[in-house]
Order: C-alpha cells, then sequence, then structure tokens
C-alpha cells in the first residue's frame, strides 16, 4: 500500500506541475497582455513608452522562465500575489470565493440526486405509464433550455410572482435554492435517464425475478436490489459532474449576484490579469487531482486488486 | 459464482454507503452554509428591506466598486469616486470652471503658475481638516505614480507643488496648459485623501487604508461582489444630500435589475449601461416607473481610417459620409433615445459652437462621388470594382456591444445596395481595442469622452501614435498642419488664438471627412415612485445622487 501511495503522490505532483507549466504560458499565449487591458479598460490613451514602463514595474519583460519560476517560489509558499488591477491577494481572493462556489455545486449535487433518484425509480418502475411519458417530456424540455433561461424563469415565477424566495444576492441559506436549482435542473434529465434505463434493465435480470419468485415485497426489490445496481455508474457520473458543476456557477453566478469564483474569473479574463488566472487555473488542477487521489485511494482500500496493479507496475 | 455473488453485494452496500455518506455531506454542508450566514441574515434582510425604508435609497450598479481609491482607475468605479472625494476645482454649465475645495484661484501672467486658496473648515470624513499639506501630499502622491498617469496632461505637466500658508497651495507646470483647470475636475487622479487614508507606505499607488474624503458621502459598508452603503457626510462643506443612505447591490445582469426593480428590491436604475434602449422603453411603456433620458452628454461618431484603402481616398470618406442616414437609425435602431448628430461635439462643450457644417444624407452624391473615384458597378459583380478590386470596408466592434451591433448590421446591408461590401467583426472587448490601437479597421465606433473631456482630449489623442484617432488624420492631405495646430491649441494663453485654431482643426477635421458624428448619446434612468427630484448633470460618469430626495 505504502509504495502505491507513494507512486500517486509522486504523479500527483507530476501533474500538478503539468498544470502550473499550462496556466502560466497558455494565458500568456492570449492576444493583449494586462497592462494593455488595464488602459483600454479604462478608456486611458496611453502612449507605448507608458505601457513598457509599468510592464517593467511589475516584472512583465523579464524573461518567460524567470517570471514562471518566481511564480512558482512564491506559490509554494502559498504566496498567489496580487491582483494586478486591485492589488487585493488573490489567494485569498479566490478561496474566499471558491467557498461560494462550492456551497453552490454541493446544494445542486444534492439536488440532482434527490429529484432524479426519485422521479428516475418512479418512471423506470411505471415505465411506459402516463407518468413515465411526461417524464420524458418534460426533461426533454429542460434538458433543451440554456441554464440562463432557466434562471430567469425560476427568478420570475418563483422570486418574483411568488415571492417566496430572494430574486439574487447572498447570505441565507435562502439565496443558495434558486442557484443551484438552476444548476441541479440541468443536470437532472440525464440523471433522470439514466437511473431509469439502468433500472428498467436490472428488472430484466434473472436475480430480480427470482426475488419476485420469492414473494418479496415491490419495495424491498427497489432498494435492496434495482437501487443498489444503479450505484456504481451513478457515483462516477456524480464525480465526474463535479467539473460541469464548477463551470457552470459562472453563468448562475452572473444571473443571481452571487460572489462567486465564476464571476471573479470573468472579471480577471477581461482585464486579463494573468496573477489571478494562472492562480485560479492552479487551484481547479489541485482540486481536480485531489478528488481523483481521494477515490483512487478509496476504491483501492476497497477493492484490493487495484493496489496490487498500481504496485506491481 | 457464490464468490462473485458475495463481491457483488459487499460493492453495492459500499456504494450504498457512500451514497448516505454523500447526501449526508451534502445536508451539512447546507446546513453550515444555512449557520455559516447567520451573522450576515440581519444584513441581508436589512438590505431586502431598504426598498421600504423611506432613509434610504436602493440602486443597482453593473460592477463592485473596488477599493475607491482616489488616485487610481478600475476596478475603482469613478461614480463611487466622485460620492467620496473632491477636486479643487469643479466642471459647471457650459465647461465653466467653479470653486469646489478651492475657494479661489490665480493663475500667472505666463500660465504656468496656479495658486488656490482652499475652502476653511473642509472637514474629511474621519474629522481631520484639510489643508494646504494635505493637498501637497495627495499630489505628490499622483505623481509618484507617474507611469499610470502620464496619459493625463495636467500630471506629466505639473513641475512642483508648494505650501504658500495653511490654506493656500502653488502648483507650477513646466509648460503652458489650457485645459489645467478643466483636468483637475476629472474624477480621477487628482482628488484629495485624508491623511489616515494614506497605507503606511505612504504611497497610494498599491493601496489606501481607508476610503476618506470630503466629498458628500461616507462608505459605510462594503461586501465584496454584494453590495455598498454610503451614509450622508453631515459635515460636507457644500450643499448636504437629501437622503440618509444609499445602498449600491451590484447586479451585473439587466435582466435581474429589470426584476429586482419590478419586485422593489431597487429604487433605481441609472444609466445607459445599464439599460438597453429597449429594455429602457419596455419599462417606460409599463407606466408604473419614472423614467428619463439626459441632454447630450457626448457624441456617437464612427472613425474611418485615412491610412489604409479603401478610405485612404477622400472621395470615398465622402461619399460614406453622405451615406448615413441618421434619422433611420436614430427613429428605429436607437430607439428615439437620441438626438441626431448635427456636429463632432455635442452643444453646450467648449468651443462647440463654431459651426464647420454637416453633411446631408444623400445617396446620389454618394454614388457619384465613388463613380469619380473609379469605383464603378459592374455587371455581374455584386459590389462596385475599381480594376480587379471590390470596394470593401472592415469594420471591427466590441461583440458584447448590442447596440452598435444592431447599428453595424443595419448600415451593412443598406451600403451594399450602393455596392459597397461591408465586413463586420465581431471581437473580444480586448482584442478590438488592440485592433483599433493597431489601426486595423476601415471604420469603427470612436465615440466622444464627454465633459471635461471634450473637445480638447478627444483632439489630443488624434496626434498621439498608438490612438485609434492617430489613424484617422494620419492619411489626409492636412496631416502635418492638423498635427501642429493641435500642438499649439493646448499651449496657447491667448482666448482669440485658441478659439481661431480649434476652428482651424474642426473644419479640418469636417473637410477631409476624419469621422461621421451619428447621434449624440444619452444617458438614461428609471425608477419607482418613492424617488423625488430626479435629475441629470452633465457629466457623463457621475450619478447626482445628493440631488436625490425619497417621498416621506
Amino acid at each position: 500500500m505504502s509504495r502505491f501511495l507513494a507512486r500517486r503522490i509522486g504523479s500527483m505532483v507530476l501533474a500538478l506541475w503539468g498544470v502550473s507549466l499550462l496556466a502560466f504560458f497558455l494565458i500568456r499565449v492570449i492576444p493583449v497582455d494586462p497592462v494593455e487591458a488595464y488602459f483600454a479598460i479604462n478608456q486611458l490613451p496611453a502612449s507605448k513608452e507608458a505601457m513598457d514602463a509599468i510592464r517593467e514595474e511589475q516584472g512583465l519583460n523579464k524573461p518567460l522562465l524567470s517570471q514562471y519560476a518566481n511564480w512558482i517560489w512564491h506559490v509554494l509558499q502559498f504566496d498567489f500575489g496580487k491582483s494586478f488591477g486591485s492589488k487585493s491577494d488573490v489567494a485569498n481572493d479566490l478561496i474566499k470565493k471558491l467557498w461560494v462556489t462550492l456551497r453552490i455545486s454541493a446544494a445542486a449535487l444534492f439536488f440532482v440526486v434527490c429529484i432524479s433518484v426519485s422521479i428516475g425509480v418512479l418512471s423506470a418502475v411505471k415505465h411506459s405509464s402516463l407518468f413515465d411519458r411526461l417524464t420524458r417530456t418534460t426533461i426533454f424540455m429542460i434538458a433543451s433550455m440554456p441554464s440562463f433561461w432557466l434562471a430567469f424563469i425560476l427568478i420570475y415565477v418563483v422570486g418574483l410572482k411568488w415571492g417566496i424566495l430572494p430574486l439574487m444576492g447572498w447570505g441565507t441559506w435562502q439565496h443558495m435554492i434558486l442557484p443551484s436549482l438552476t444548476l441541479a435542473l440541468g443536470l437532472c434529465p440525464y440523471y433522470i435517464r439514466l437511473i431509469r434505463t439502468s433500472i428498467v434493465e436490472q428488472m430484466q435480470q434473472p436475480h430480480v425475478l427470482y426475488a419476485r419468485a420469492r414473494g418479496l415485497k415491490e419495495s424491498v426489490i427497489i432498494r435492496n436490489y434495482l437501487l443498489k445496481g444503479t450505484l456504481p455508474p451513478l457515483l462516477t457520473s456524480l464525480a465526474m459532474s463535479c467539473g460541469i458543476l464548477l463551470g457552470g456557477a459562472a453563468v448562475v453566478e452572473v444571473v443571481f449576484t452571487i460572489p462567486g469564483v465564476g464571476r471573479y474569473i470573468l472579471v480577471a479574463m477581461e482585464a486579463r490579469d494573468y496573477v489571478v488566472l494562472q492562480g485560479f487555473i492552479l487551484l481547479i488542477g489541485f482540486f481536480y487531482i485531489v478528488i481523483n487521489f481521494a477515490a483512487d485511494i478509496v476504491c483501492a482500500m476497497i477493492d484490493p486488486r487495484i493496489r496490487l496493479k498500481g504496485g506491481e507496475q | 459464482m457464490v464468490r462473485d455473488v458475495a463481491e457483488k453485494k459487499r460493492w453495492m452496500s459500499e456504494g450504498l454507503r457512500k451514497l448516505a455518506v454523500f447526501v449526508i455531506v451534502s445536508c451539512l454542508v447546507l446546513l453550515t452554509a444555512a449557520c455559516g450566514s447567520g451573522e450576515t441574515s440581519e444584513q441581508q434582510a436589512a438590505n431586502t428591506e431598504t426598498a421600504a425604508n423611506t432613509e434610504t435609497l436602493t440602486l443597482s450598479w453593473p460592477l463592485d466598486l473596488g477599493p475607491i481609491n482616489p488616485h487610481l482607475y478600475a476596478p475603482s468605479e469613478m461614480f463611487a469616486q466622485a460620492m467620496v472625494y473632491d477636486s479643487l476645482v469643479s466642471y459647471g454649465d457650459n465647461g465653466e470652471i467653479q470653486p469646489a475645495l478651492a475657494k479661489e484661484w490665480q493663475v500667472s501672467e505666463d500660465g504656468k503658475s496656479y495658486t488656490f486658496t482652499l475652502r476653511e473648515g473642509v472637514m474629511y470624513s474621519d474629522g481631520s481638516t484639510l489643508s494646504a499639506e494635505n493637498v501637497k501630499r495627495n499630489v505628490e502622491a499622483v505623481l509618484q505614480n507617474m507611469d499610470r498617469h502620464s496619459w493625463l496632461e495636467a500630471v506629466s505637466i505639473i513641475e512642483k507643488v508648494e505650501v504658500i500658508d495653511d490654506l493656500t497651495v502653488k502648483i507650477d507646470l513646466k509648460e503652458t496648459y489650457y485645459p489645467f483647470l478643466q483636468e483637475l475636475t476629472l474624477i480621477r487622479p487628482l482628488r484629495m485623501l485624508g491623511d489616515k487614508g494614506f497605507p503606511a507606505s505612504g504611497s497610494t499607488a498599491e493601496e489606501i487604508s481607508a476610503p476618506i474624503g470630503t466629498g458628500p458621502w461616507i462608505l459605510t459598508d462594503h461586501v465584496q461582489g454584494s453590495h455598498a452603503e454610503f451614509t450622508r457626510n453631515d459635515n460636507y462643506w457644500g450643499d448636504k444630500p437629501k437622503i440618509k443612505k444609499v445602498v449600491i447591490k451590484f447586479i451585473p445582469d439587466s435582466q435581474t435589475r429589470i426584476m429586482a426593480l419590478e419586485k422593489g428590491e431597487i429604487d433605481l436604475i441609472f444609466g445607459s449601461g445599464q439599460l438597453a434602449p429597449v429594455e429602457y422603453q419596455t419599462l417606460q411603456q409599463k407606466g408604473q416607473y419614472q423614467a428619463m433620458i439626459s441632454g447630450p452628454l457626448s457624441t456617437r461618431v464612427l472613425a474611418i481610417n485615412s491610412t489604409i484603402a479603401p478610405t485612404n481616398e477622400k472621395e470615398v470618406r465622402l461619399a460614406l459620409q453622405h451615406l448615413m442616414d441618421r434619422k433611420t437609425i436614430v427613429e428605429h435602431l436607437l430607439n428615439g433615445l437620441e438626438e441626431e448628430a448635427q456636429s463632432l461635439f455635442s452643444p453646450g462643450f467648449p468651443y462647440s459652437d463654431i459651426k464647420v457644417g454637416l453633411y446631408e444624407y444623400n445617396i446620389e452624391e454618394a454614388k457619384r462621388l465613388l463613380d469619380h473615384a473609379g469605383w464603378k458597378v459592374v455587371d455581374g459583380k455584386p459590389f462596385r470594382m475599381k480594376g480587379d478590386q471590390a470596394l470593401q470596408v472592415t469594420i471591427p466592434y466590441r461583440s458584447t456591444d448590442v447596440v452598435h451591433k444592431g447599428l453595424l448590421e443595419y448600415l451593412q446591408s443598406a451600403w451594399r445596395e450602393i455596392g459597397i461590401d461591408v465586413q463586420l467583426q465581431a471581437e473580444e472587448s480586448q482584442m478590438y481595442t488592440q485592433m483599433a490601437r493597431e489601426g486595423e479597421f476601415n471604420l469603427t465606433f470612436n465615440d466622444t469622452w464627454g465633459v471635461p473631456y471634450d473637445p480638447h482630449m478627444f483632439i489630443r489623442t488624434m496626434i498621439g501614435e498608438n490612438q485609434l484617432g492617430y489613424y484617422v488624420q494620419k492619411g489626409t492631405a492636412i496631416s502635418s498642419s492638423f498635427t501642429a495646430n493641435v500642438e499649439k491649441v493646448i499651449r496657447t494663453t491667448d482666448e482669440n488664438e485658441r478659439r481661431a485654431l480649434y476652428e482651424s482643426i474642426l473644419r479640418g477635421i469636417h473637410e477631409e471627412a476624419m469621422f461621421i458624428p451619428i447621434s449624440y448619446r444619452t444617458n438614461y434612468l428609471v425608477a419607482n415612485d418613492r424617488v423625488k427630484g430626479l435629475q441629470f448633470t452633465p457629466h457623463q460618469y457621475e450619478v447626482p445622487l445628493s440631488l436625490y430626495e425619497l417621498k416621506e
């Protein structure tokens, strides 16, 4: 196990280094640098000399490799630098805003599980019924709606017409419901279909037939046989959805006026704020790699074959 | 087989356990979120209540206000800087310079030395008093960060600041510069920060320790990305605001803003940057809101590049001038919210009373000019040709600007009928700016800046390399005399000479067909019935909240 762990940690560090390289160099491939962007955003008619002077002051005219080494050296000390525009501490800002986005995403995952499991199971058990057909039509409709549109409908109906939840803003648990529901509804159609298909398939399996023959109650069959069988694909897909949720949050954050990381990055992107952007990519990369790592470890703990295989390689 | 089943069963129960853990963790996160925000919920409740509060005005703004550093630019928002900080002098009607923190001033004969007498007893929001020493400290802080301010002549031309006595300060310039006072009225960077607002390093180039100003409002709360609260400065030296508190909610999306207004979460949406013309009109037609349009603030202008083909030909530029159907554009594309432009600078601006004429919409004249220039209609070709070249103009624009997009698409179809191939290029904002700076366009929008920048600043950028305006005059026959005149006009102290020079500059711009003025840009606002005394000031970037009232 320790050999396996060492290997995994080694590859994790390598992957993070790769992410840092990509984060640093890819951003510099985009035309227009932060100095030019700064003057453009402020609509100031700066001369080339004035811009070069600021580039020098910010160290942007040094060789790329030395800039990279300098950045990495500071990152290792958990100093992500200061934003070019606002001068605020990037690590601090990112963590604060990522925490907001993570909370919405977690709430969205919770909604996804609750909604898709209940509707998915129901429409599988009652497949080809009116309920099943209605569900199918509705989820096709929802799946084809862009998230900002869905958000407007929710804001309009729930926030404005019914007035039971806040339209926008951030602060209380009520503020989390509409944005996370918007994110969740975008994913639900996929999960409802996944669960329904998987259960319908299993219903044809001999072990379900035998269970019925043994006279087990339908609720027991659903809980102990059908639902359990859908878990492996469901869990794998949920893990993959974390990325979609974090990415999709930007649109939702703009519409619902939430001070999350998505909105922060959109502003940084327009300002070409290198320090913020590379810090963000690195942090998200770190986040993914750690989750992957944790998943691998859990799998290895459950299944000795993975552990052994990892060790032998 | 039995082992397989056992294995499968174990995996399933493992899966079920994982799902349970996931659900529990999600619940915990939700719970933490709910509990964690307990302290802000009160604040938030206060916020949603604000619209009903008789002492608080709530409005939306698309962006966070930033650090509100008086000596820096974005992400500090200009209107917030103007709420907190004052300048030595202010910009009045028709460009008249009025006293502000300085109650009077003298200009030396050679126009190189300005002596300001400060108003007595002006207090900063922390209780300290404005002094000549403090003004000096502010000006020097700006001079220390010259790289960022060198675009502004009023800063780069300052030689030194001197304290004469406690309430008198003298600023010496390296050269004469007539718009110096005008540029002192700018919202940034020459406004005054209280001594306690300076960070320990003494330099405001990176940060300030607190936004301490002498302005009508004091920043009392600011939650990044959410909202800011300003309270009336009861010690304000000028006319005090009538409202006690102003809450600004940062709402980036225009549809959300409109729904927030409908729900009463905000009272006011101010500015054309927050509402598209069609959104303004929809709200106006509902009849439930007060909707208002300002007078002309700046001019919507298409700049023509005279350095690249085919717009380097004067006759092509003239033809394009005659092809601008302002009436249709204003009525149908700008929804009547703007006026047709009659000149490059809107009326009421300094020197804007100089009349140089305007090219009327005249398709026949345009065709004649194009024919004369050799761009002929050829059978079987969709566009006019000169040799094997088709008459093509490229117009880049910011992809996010829906008004410009609509307007250009209209021109594309209208000019196609005359035989001009209009290539539209939607660009990301920064890419667009780069293209404009490098002259990669035949035509593009180059709106004037409004007071106090117009006209001198707009004209002056036309002689600086790497500026959009530079490509407009560089290829014309009068480029060198034009450049000389612009250099002269900002240095002269003789009013008559200055007027004559402006006339020659504006006439040159007209005769060489450098810009196509389209309409005078306006600002607009929509507010609910709680707000009284709604009005605009000539400043495009200020929200005159001090003048508004709330109904009892």
